[in-house]
């Protein structure tokens, strides 16, 4: 009989119901996709930082200090400098935290002369190279990347080994009259030997940093210039961290003081210091080190969304449950008629608790699916206009947006429904 | 007169009475319209918020000799210049810097004196043009100290020295030679980490560039910095000023993505609460059926009814309005100090905003079912049940 | 020409239901009438129709000479406002309105909201010092008594009462009939439904009404003076 009555109420009473359901899958939708936007706006904030660079620079151990200022080196005495196998680039991509790993270029640097003997520093990198790392996968690898920012007048260098083209920074091309398809001739001091090239202007850089000053050439070009095949002196590496915590940073102090239980999670942590320490494993005598600049400004900005986002959530959060709520209460009240009558025909208190609950909980699981549904749909909404990709769905959300909405409804009943249940059947049958 | 003060009477009543619903309706205006007002006053001042805390990422604007100079150096009079050109809201921090090599002694190893960058600069603004650089011991805050010295960590980690040390640099081109303490170490992943820094005062001095400068960096707030840089630009000589893109422009575009985000996020809300405060004021009013009958057959026409439902809303909704205009302030100031730590500014509009959008959802809510049972016969709500 | 006119009226539901199916009567100023028949006989029907809450589908319903088959919903509204004052079975009070309000609510959507008249009216029932009270505080009886004074308070041409003393214990009911009693022999139009044959009987004449037809001719009931 109770099964009756229930089946009854949700299809005959369903129309009056409708309301009901339709506040509890708006504010349900609210609910999800809140909740969804909230849990998915670490990575796609973090992804879109990624536009300031790297935060990661990886570099040969040495003894020897570096005497540059804008790039151009004056030390006078030419050091054994030390250089990194170009080999060992790809196993950067092949680190525990790989995926992680957004882009990265490798930089070979020298000093060379101009025509008029201006002193200008020649930077040798990959552009927008299609490179192959161990696994077979491809990827595209290059400065077009790192350096999202560069404005070139021109054109960028695609997949440049073996092209004697050149990006030219915005101070050399105005200080030496330069546009792009114009020629230059490059003076180098190699071994003590002079040797020229001549390479083609394909775009003009402007930045507003250092690179203005520079000159860029394919990698493999100044590598055969200067008979550093093979090797490079510095790579970038653009990664998505995890911002720095109290662990993040005795970490950073020295990995070793970490106790076992401490290491792993650090170890297993997005944390710029661990992604560096995995970088320093696999290649061997490099110094891996973050660009505070980048990594720790990131991290900051990160936790300020992070936190904005959650408040936000939060507010919807009362928002829906109040709406929720409010139109369980509203609609309890309203059937005060109905409870006076099951309680004059004999029903105990909890006769009537039992059903109410039960439609209720019904109810709100309905209610619940729709909004769930329809939550999704804001968050991909919200997803694709704000960052042009879709919003994963956590598998946890279903869940509990269904035993919100049961328990929000049941919350706005009980008031109501302790209020009829206290009148007396007369009362409310002759009202 | 009678009739209005009837009227009156009537409207008055209607909420006095019916305390529980009133008060159900009331409270759902109040938080819905609480929660709309303080996210919209959030959303107003996110782009100066945000814009603020951007600056984390240090300068965004370089002024250097213009490029026909050539040995790349300007006065520092010009810095004065350019520093006047900004509003003091809008300029956050500026530092000017300037380069040379010099010589220094490796600790402990006589007489083997190697080559490293003298940067020479001003310290009282390091945090706000570079918020990012961690500091061991202490920078120089004021700029008569001419006897104390701050190492990059890869200078003071190959030259072997450490804070409290004492370093002796030695300037080939001026001969001139200084004894310096370390009194702090900065790591900050860039160049900057293995380069020598004084002084601007004591640097001038030893280069030999008395009221020289290479190189300023500023901090500046705000969008469209643009075309003020091309103001000054075209008013102050002999220097350029440039906007550092790799700061400037990537905070363009983040900045437009999270302006975007809330925008979409505060729609998504206003529409939901709109539609969760409307459900419940809808089924308020359908209770009032046998109401509507009665007065229908005691020979009220459908625009009495109308009028009266409505004067009932548009008074819920203009009270519910302005009062949950203020706790949503109060929201919003809780959001603005807690992620920002500062005040979300008062904006006048947001007031008649959430008064009138109270006072429509409210009207347009009780409207709705209103007219739905208006036109029903008198006859079958006080005959059915 | 009666004040109230039934001219072969019917009302059709549908195909073929006939709530009323081919009625005609008179009611003179002045008369109290009681409709009674069982359940389904259309004494609702025939309710509504002159109380302007309906419209036939055949025939002409003409109230004080006004034909009201051809009005509109407006139109229709006037005339009730004006001329019918309706007692229900359910008395309908307005909840949050004392008893002398809602006397007022009535003169409000006629003309004016006169309060001394209205405690007036309140007086006429017996109920002056009831008049701040609200419904929930009144009894049954009560309730009805100022249902009455309402349905008075514009001077109708009719009183309309639908089953008045349905819901009433029977000290009450016989408060309210002496009352129905008064207003007549103050000369008020009263037509009355019930399907209590003994308040029916207390009428002038009795109209019984069977499956939408007119039972028997209209007569006066010979037992008026023995129940009074």
């Amino acid at each position: 009989m109770f099964l009756r009555i229930i089946r009854r109420s949700l299809t005959k009473g369903l129309k009056s119901k409708l309301l009901a359901i339709i506040a509890i899958a708006f504010g349900a939708s609210l609910a999800t996709a809140m909740l969804s936007v909230s849990l998915n706006i670490g990575d796609k904030v973090n992804n879109e930082l990624k536009s300031y660079g790297s935060n990661i620079v990886v570099e040969p151990v040495s003894e020897s200090l570096p005497v540059k200022i804008n790039g151009v080196n004056f030390n006078p005495i030419t050091q054994n400098q030390d250089y990194i196998p170009e080999d060992d680039i790809t196993k950067i991509k092949m680190i525990f935290w790989r995926h992680n790993i957004v882009n990265l270029a490798p930089y070979l640097e020298i000093t060379a002369q101009l025509s008029n003997n201006r002193k200008v520093a020649v930077v040798g990198t990959w552009f927008d190279r299609k490179t192959r790392i161990p696994t077979g996968e491809k990827f595209n690898f290059g400065v077009k990347y790192l350096k999202s920012w560069w404005d070139i007048e021109g054109n960028w260098i695609k997949n440049g080994d073996n092209k004697g083209l050149a990006l030219v920074g915005r101070e050399i091309a105005e200080a030496s009259n330069l546009s792009p398809g114009d020629e230059l001739r490059l003076e180098f001091n190699i071994n003590n030997q002079t040797v020229t090239k001549k390479i083609k202007v394909q775009g003009i850089i402007d930045s507003g940093g250092e690179e203005e000053g520079k000159i860029y050439l394919p990698l493999n070009i100044l590598q055969q210039i200067t008979g550093l095949e093979d090797k490079v002196a510095k790579i970038e590496v653009s990664a998505l961290t995890t911002p720095v915590n109290d662990l993040a940073r005795k970490a950073q102090q020295d990995p070793n003081a970490l106790s076992d239980e401490e290491f792993e999670k650090w170890y297993c942590t997005a944390y710029v210091s661990s992604i560096a320490y995995q970088i320093e494993e696999v290649i061997p005598d490099v110094v891996a080190q973050e660009v505070r600049q980048i990594s720790q400004s990131e991290g900051v900005i990160l936790n300020k969304i992070k936190l904005l986002m959650f408040l936000v959530t939060i507010a919807a959060l009362i928002s829906s449950g109040l709406g929720i709520s409010s139109i369980m209460t509203t609609k309890v009240l309203e059937r005060r008629k109905e409870i006076g009558l099951l309680k004059a025909i004999g029903s105990s208190n909890w006769g009537v608790i039992a059903l109410f609950i039960t439609e209720i909980s019904l109810l709100g699981i309905l209610g619940g699916v729709l909004g769930y549904g329809l939550g999704i749909g804001f968050a991909n909404l919200i997803g694709q206009q704000v960052f042009g990709t879709a919003i994963s769905v956590k598998l946890l959300v279903m869940p509990i947006i269904l035993i919100l909405s049961v328990v929000v409804a049941l919350l706005g009943s009980i008031s109501p429904l302790r209020i009829a249940l206290k009148l007396e059947p007369a009362e409310v049958l002759h009202g | 007169m009678k009739k209005l003060q009837m009227f009156l009477r009537m409207v008055g009543k209607a909420f006095k009475e019916r305390k529980s619903r009133v008060a159900i309706a009331f409270f759902a205006i109040v938080v819905g319209v609480g929660i709309i007002a303080s996210l919209f006053s959030v959303y107003y001042d996110i782009s100066i918020k945000m814009s603020e805390e951007l600056r984390v990422y240090g300068a965004n604007l370089v002024l250097a000799p213009d490029s026909q100079t050539s040995n790349k150096e300007m006065n520092i009079k010009e810095l004065n210049k350019v520093v006047n050109k900004f509003d003091k809201d809008k300029l956050v921090g500026y530092r000017p810097n300037l380069y040379g090599v010099v010589k220094a002694k490796t600790k402990g190893v006589l007489d083997v004196k190697k080559p490293v960058v003298l940067v020479g600069t001003w310290f009282d603004q390091v945090d706000q043009v570079n918020p990012y650089w961690k500091v061991e011991g202490e920078l120089l805050a004021n700029k008569k100290v001419d006897d104390e010295v701050v190492l990059g960590k890869e200078a003071a980690k190959k030259l072997g020295y450490d804070i409290g040390d004492t370093l002796t640099i030695l300037s080939e081109k001026t001969g001139k030679q200084k004894e310096l303490i370390v009194s702090g170490i900065i790591t900050t992943g860039n160049e900057a980490d293995n380069q020598v820094f004084v002084n601007l005062t004591l640097a001038q001095e030893l280069l030999g560039k008395t009221n020289k400068i290479n190189v300023a960096y500023f901090s500046v707030l705000g969008q469209g910095l643009r075309p003020k840089v091309k103001q000054i630009n075209k008013t102050v000589d002999g220097i350029e000023l440039e906007t550092i893109k790799k700061i400037a422009s990537s905070e363009g575009k983040v900045l437009k993505k999270i302006k975007s985000l809330m925008y979409l996020v505060v729609m998504i809300i206003l529409l939901s609460t709109l539609l969760c405060v409307s459900t419940t004021m809808m089924t308020i009013v359908t209770e009032r059926k046998e109401e509507i009958g009665l007065k229908k057959a005691l020979g009220a026409e459908n625009s009495n009814i109308i009028i009266e439902f409505l004067t009932e809303a548009a008074i819920l909704g203009g009270i519910g309005g302005l009062v949950g205009y203020g706790i949503g302030f109060l929201g919003a100031q809780a959001i603005g100090q807690s992620v920002f730590d500062s005040y979300i500014s008062f904006r006048i509009m947001v007031v008649p905003a959430s008064f009138i959008l109270a006072v429509l959802v409210s009207c347009l809510a009780s409207i709705i079912p209103v007219r739905m049972v208006v036109d029903i016969d008198p006859a079958v709500v006080l005959k059915g049940e | 020409m009666g004040l109230i006119t039934l001219e072969n009226v019917s009302k059709i539901y549908g195909e073929d239901v006939r709530a009323l199916d081919n009625v005609s009567l008179d009611i003179e100023e002045g008369e109290w009438v009681s409709i009674m028949g069982p359940s389904g006989s259309g004494k609702s029907t025939m309710l509504n129709l002159i109380g302007c809450m309906d419209t036939p589908s055949k025939g002409a319903v003409k109230i004080d000479s006004i034909d009201i088959s051809e009005l509109d919903k407006k139109e229709l509204t006037k005339v009730r406002r004006e001329k019918i004052g309706l007692v229900f079975q359910q008395f309908h009070l307005v909840p949050y309105l004392t008893a002398v309000e809602n006397v007022m609510v009535a003169q409000y959507y006629h003309s004016m909201a006169e309060e001394e008249e209205a405690r007036q009216a309140l007086e006429r029932v017996g109920l002056g010092h009831r008049g701040d009270h609200l419904p929930k505080e009144l009894s049954g009886g009560e309730q009805q008594r100022v249902c009455i004074a309402r349905a008075l308070i514009n001077y109708p041409k009719l009183i309309l009462a639908d089953e008045p003393t349905g819901n009433l214990d029977k000290e009450n009911e016989n408060i309210v009939l002496d009352l129905f009693n008064e207003l007549h022999d103050q000369g008020h139009t009263i037509m009355m439904v019930t399907h209590d044959p003994k308040v029916g009987q207390l009428a002038e004449r009795q109209i019984n009404l069977d499956h939408g037809k007119l039972k028997d001719k209209p007569q006066i009931s010979e037992d008026k003076e023995l129940v009074s």
